[in-house]
């Protein structure tokens, strides 16, 4: 009788599990609960920020890009609301790196899921530098920013558009750091595959892509001015989501490290697209703005549902199938 | 999603010599006490404004000179443009309570005129600081209201010469205050967050943090060590929120950088 009521309970919890989808990912051997991410840029600036949205269900957080020197970034007004986008143009404000990397310490003991640490220089060889030093608070990955679109005036045209330079960066990188390296890609080139091939086989070991798009303009019609300070800024959101999609599709094509695709994803549906497209985890950033920290349970949830009705059981169901 | 829109001031007000209301021609929308607009002069620069009076035709905006952009804001006249966006913040001022009590130093009046205006028949009391007797707004409108209003001053030039929270304690007895309402320098709300933590007393607090974005994205308004955002969950906070945080404390610049208060 009660070994019946065993076997029972046994099938219940069996079929159960069989029912549940893993949302579980993992990138460069570094496991994440689940493939939502925070990108850099959106609410980094504090660890208790990032704290907070890695309590609110993010598989991993990002934080602001930091720099080799204080820098305000642009004056206000840095972003402005399109129609289903934004353009920003903070123009990677920064404390400086001593402030900056007590605050990823921080940021590393307070947040329960891997923290990347974004960064950017204005030379190789501050790229290198700055890589050194925030490694030492021993994040889950750095995050080259080689991609920003908003500071071109300051510091030339983004290395991200260059696979020399690009690839020159990775490499300094990874002579003075031993911590995994993610690199962000600008979507702003004409052959986004041969970027990503040149720094893969500069040794980088996974890819964030996309940045923000253009960059854009909005004029106030009535006073005939931009109304950035800094006249242009990144497109984020939805309107850039098949922008993204493609450049992910072919950055899958050209290389083997993992990816981690953003750019629009503000649903479950939409991160499904992005991992179908090759990504193996996907970046939420604007859509906290329209759907609040929660965006990240809810993707996810919404994420479950779609791999159920699939047949999925994993994220690896889904990761590159809209390839043949 | 968001309302941007270029309006035309419609009037200035001069308050005192330093403050400026000006009057701008927008149709009020819905917006709850002590929530918060984007102000944009166009080619100049954007700052974060509450709303210090609205109808169905205007709504009113009052600044103090003090730094570049508000010395510039001040100057606008009637017939230029102004951007704006909002009403932004999810934490509000709520009636509560029937003897509220508000304390206001210098401009801290300014986002909570409205729920006193709006919330006439309970027996308020304003503690209501300034530097100087030319530098008192609002005492007008405060008495209309029939609320009993205490005057304070820094040098002693009007009413008693004190700070707002000095004579919070003695009004709370005095009045059975249930209630309070507080907004002006930090250093100021900080004291008065430690008598009415004392003194369990429910309060409302309006914050100040540099804001870049305005809509909870850019993360410069956090506050340690809760991560609430400013701009987003304030920028009224009931006191439980705010009692063991960096308020009163420290802040953060506009490159991310921490400062004492
Ligand atoms: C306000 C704002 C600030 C950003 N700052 C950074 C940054 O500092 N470094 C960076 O690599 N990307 C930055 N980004 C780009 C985002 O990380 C992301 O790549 C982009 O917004 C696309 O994703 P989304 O559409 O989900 O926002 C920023 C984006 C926004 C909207
Ligand atoms: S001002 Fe950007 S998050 Fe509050």
């Amino acid at each position: 009788m009660m070994s019946c009521l065993f076997c029972y309970l046994l099938l219940i919890v069996i079929l159960f599990i069989d029912k549940m989808v893993d949302l579980s990912a993992s990138l460069s051997g570094v496991k994440f609960g689940n493939p939502t991410v925070l990108p850099a840029g959106i609410l980094g600036v504090a660890a208790s920020s990032l704290a907070r949205i890695a309590s609110a269900g993010a598989g991993a957080v990002t934080t602001k890009s930091v720099g080799p020197e204080r820098r305000e970034g642009h004056k206000n007004p840095v972003v402005v609301a399109v129609d289903n986008g934004l353009l920003n143009a903070v123009g990677l404000s920064c404390p400086g790196l001593d402030e900056s990397v007590e605050e990823l310490k921080k940021a590393v003991r307070a947040a329960h899921v891997p923290v990347i640490a974004s960064f950017y220089g204005r030379t190789v060889e501050e790229f290198g530098l700055v890589a050194e030093r925030i490694s030492a608070a021993k994040p889950a990955f750095i995050e080259a920013n080689i991609s920003c679109p908003n500071i071109e005036d300051e510091y030339g045209k983004p290395f991200g558009t260059s696979c020399e330079l690009a690839a020159r960066v990775v490499a300094v990188v990874k002579d003075m750091s031993r911590v995994p390296l993610i690199v962000k890609l600008t979507p702003n080139v004409s052959d986004i595959k041969n970027i990503a091939l040149s720094v893969e086989e500069a040794g980088a070991d996974c890819i964030a892509a996309v940045n923000t798009v253009g960059p854009g303009m909005y004029i106030d019609v009535l006073s005939a001015k931009p109304v950035l300070s800094n006249r242009a800024g990144g497109l984020s959101g939805p309107a850039i989501r098949p922008i993204a999609v493609r450049c992910v599709y072919d950055i899958y094509e050209a290389v083997d490290i993992p990816i981690i695709g953003m750019g629009g994803i503000s649903s479950g549906r939409d991160a499904a697209e992005m991992l179908l497209a090759g990504a193996s985890a996907v970046g939420i950033g604007t859509a906290v703005w329209t759907r609040g920290d929660g965006v990240f349970k809810e993707v996810c949830a919404e994420l479950g549902k779609i791999m159920e009705e699939r047949g999925d059981r994993s994220l690896k169901d889904l990761i590159g199938k809209a390839h043949c | 999603m968001d309302t941007f829109e270029t309006v035309k001031i419609s009037g200035v007000r001069k308050e005192t010599p330093t403050v400026n209301t000006l009057v701008l021609d927008k149709r009020s929308c819905r917006m709850e006490y002590g929530q918060f607009y984007m102000l944009w002069i166009p080619g100049v620069g954007e700052k974060p404004y509450a709303c210090s009076g609205a109808n169905e035709k205007s709504m009113e905006i009052t600044v103090k000179h003090a730094g570049p952009f508000s010395g510039k804001l001040q100057n606008l006249k009637k017939g230029d443009l102004i951007g704006i966006r909002g009403p932004y913040g999810k934490g509000y001022f709520t009636p509560k309570g029937k003897n509220p009590c508000y304390v206001a130093g210098g401009l801290g009046i300014v986002p909570m005129i409205s729920l006193l205006e709006g919330t006439k028949g309970k027996k308020a009391t304003v503690i209501l600081g300034a530097k100087t007797k030319e530098e008192i707004i609002f005492a007008d409108r405060i008495k209309k209201t029939g609320a009993d209003i205490r005057i304070v001053t820094d040098d002693g030039s009007a009413g008693i010469k004190a700070f707002p929270h000095q004579l919070l304690s003695g009004v709370i007895k005095e009045k059975k205050i249930d209630s309070v309402y507080c907004c002006g320098p930090e250093a100021m709300m900080r004291e008065v967050l430690k008598i009415v933590s004392e003194k369990k007393i429910p309060a409302q607090f309006s914050l100040e943090r540099y804001m870049k974005c305005g809509i909870g994205l850019c993360g410069s308004c956090a506050l340690d060590p809760s991560g609430l955002l400013v701009c987003k969950d304030g920028p009224v906070f009931d006191a439980e929120r705010i009692k063991d945080s960096e308020f009163g404390s420290y802040k953060r610049d506009s490159a991310g950088s921490k400062t004492r208060i």
